[in-house]
């Protein structure tokens, strides 16, 4: 059999052996689009914004709290004048029966290494808190994000509505308003990422709220139901660990930025 | 991205998912599998597109991610698959006599490589070099697998028939 022969031959197998499939019927493009701009928000907000700054000051685990172990492997022990203070003064500002709180560095979890370096924290409660639950583990990132940043970010354009692109970008229910002080807040939902798109790590339903001052500087809050993949706290939480309403009212304390 | 070249996306997203599917399906074996595959693919592609602002290499660009795809995927699924000592994915030979049935039994125990090849070099009409580019493999290994590929399925086919 000759080569163009047999191009032909095993063709015909292939098309034999799809032959017989039925194509699905078109999910329309719409949903490869939606599920493309969630992707891309995560991504965003991961590499810039709230997640950068969020993870600036977050150091380390507490001991005790998580269930999978993960984070003692990726964690260096926390003097006590550290764990008490920082955790245990944000956790004075959340409601009460919110959960056990402790820090942790999302960037060493992701990463999996003991000794990746941390962006310096701009507010002094920026980082992110474990929050342990019955449950499962979720958590609650803070970021001040100042006005320089943003502007290298987005060569000077800022960050905008952070409304404006939500549907495009997979943002449930978001709401903007303007405070009395002129600052905008944006809050809303997002929905939990698709593990097969995203693996790791693989972001649980949360609230996030947005804070834009006039003088530019942004606070953005995420409160998350966990994570799945590689430095998992634990079982993603039921729900997140911050109503939207509980939310609003945290990212209004100015204790976040002073 | 322009709202021209948006639209110009939406397109080949709607247009190219039944070819893309048929591709899958022979190197998945499975429909549910398949379409999976697809639009992970699919959702690639348009992240990629908008990310690099190019529209021109689209139809390379989804083959290349779907194949690739696949391959990872089917990594991570026999490495998980070994530790229970299973083989997983593989169809029981058929005694259907169905070519269709057959091609797809020989084809499933084609290490997924090897399945790649067959589908880049037969089904997708790529020369070797193109394939190798795909895989990012050398074209000594492309023809290779081609061969050890070609080998089974003819077997398979012989073995029902004869």
């Amino acid at each position: 059999m000759n080569e163009e022969a047999e191009t032909e031959y095993v063709r015909g197998l292939l098309g034999r052996a799809v032959d017989e499939v039925q194509v699905p019927g078109s999910r329309g493009s719409e949903a490869v689009f939606a599920k493309a701009s969630r992707v891309r928000w995560r991504r965003r907000t991961t590499a810039t914004g709230v997640a950068a700054a969020a993870v600036a000051a977050g150091l380390v685990f507490g001991p005790g709290v998580l269930s999978s172990g993960h984070g003692a492997r990726v964690a260096s022990a926390p003097t006590a004048g550290e764990y008490t203070t920082k955790a245990g003064r944000f956790a004075k500002l959340l409601p009460a029966g919110t959960g056990k709180i402790s820090e942790i560095s999302l960037v060493r979890l992701f990463k999996q290494q003991p000794k990746a370096k941390e962006p310096k924290p701009v507010g002094p409660y920026d980082g992110a808190y474990a929050v342990a639950r019955p449950d499962g583990v979720g958590y609650i990132a803070v970021g001040v994000v100042p006005r320089s940043v943003i502007d290298a970010k987005t060569g000077g354009a800022g960050l905008g509505n952070p409304c404006k692109d939500a549907p495009k970008d997979g943002r449930i229910g978001c709401t903007t308003q303007k405070l009395p002080d002129g600052s905008i807040l944006g809050v809303w939902e997002t929905p939990p990422a698709d593990p097969a798109l995203h693996p790791v790590p693989a972001g649980g339903r949360e609230f996030d709220a947005s804070l834009r001052l006039k003088d530019g500087t942004h606070l953005d809050i995420r409160a998350s139901t966990g994570f799945e993949g590689k430095g998992q706290l634990g079982p993603l939480l039921k729900t997140p660990p911050l109503t939207r309403a509980q939310l609003t009212k945290l990212i209004q304390n100015p204790a976040l930025l002073k | 991205m322009t709202r021209g070249e948006e639209a110009a996306l939406h397109a080949f997203v709607e247009g190219r998912r039944p070819a893309l599917f048929r591709s899958a399906y022979l190197l998945c074996g499975n429909r549910d599998e398949a379409e999976d595959l697809v639009q992970t693919t699919l959702v690639k592609v348009v992240l990629g597109a908008r990310r690099h602002g190019r529209l021109e290499s689209l139809e390379a660009y989804a083959r290349k991610t779907l194949v690739n795809t696949f391959i990872s995927a089917r990594r991570r699924f026999w490495r998980r698959e070994h530790a229970y000592g299973e083989v997983p994915d593989v169809a029981g030979r058929s005694v259907d006599s169905d070519t269709g049935l057959v091609v797809r039994a020989a084809l499933a125990e084609l290490a997924p490589r090897q399945r790649a090849v067959l589908v880049l070099r037969y089904w997708e009409d790529l020369s070797v070099a193109a394939t190798a580019q795909v895989l990012g493999m050398r074209e000594s290994t492309v023809k290779s697998h081609t061969a050890r590929g070609l080998a089974a399925l003819r077997a398979a086919v012989r073995e029902e028939y004869v």
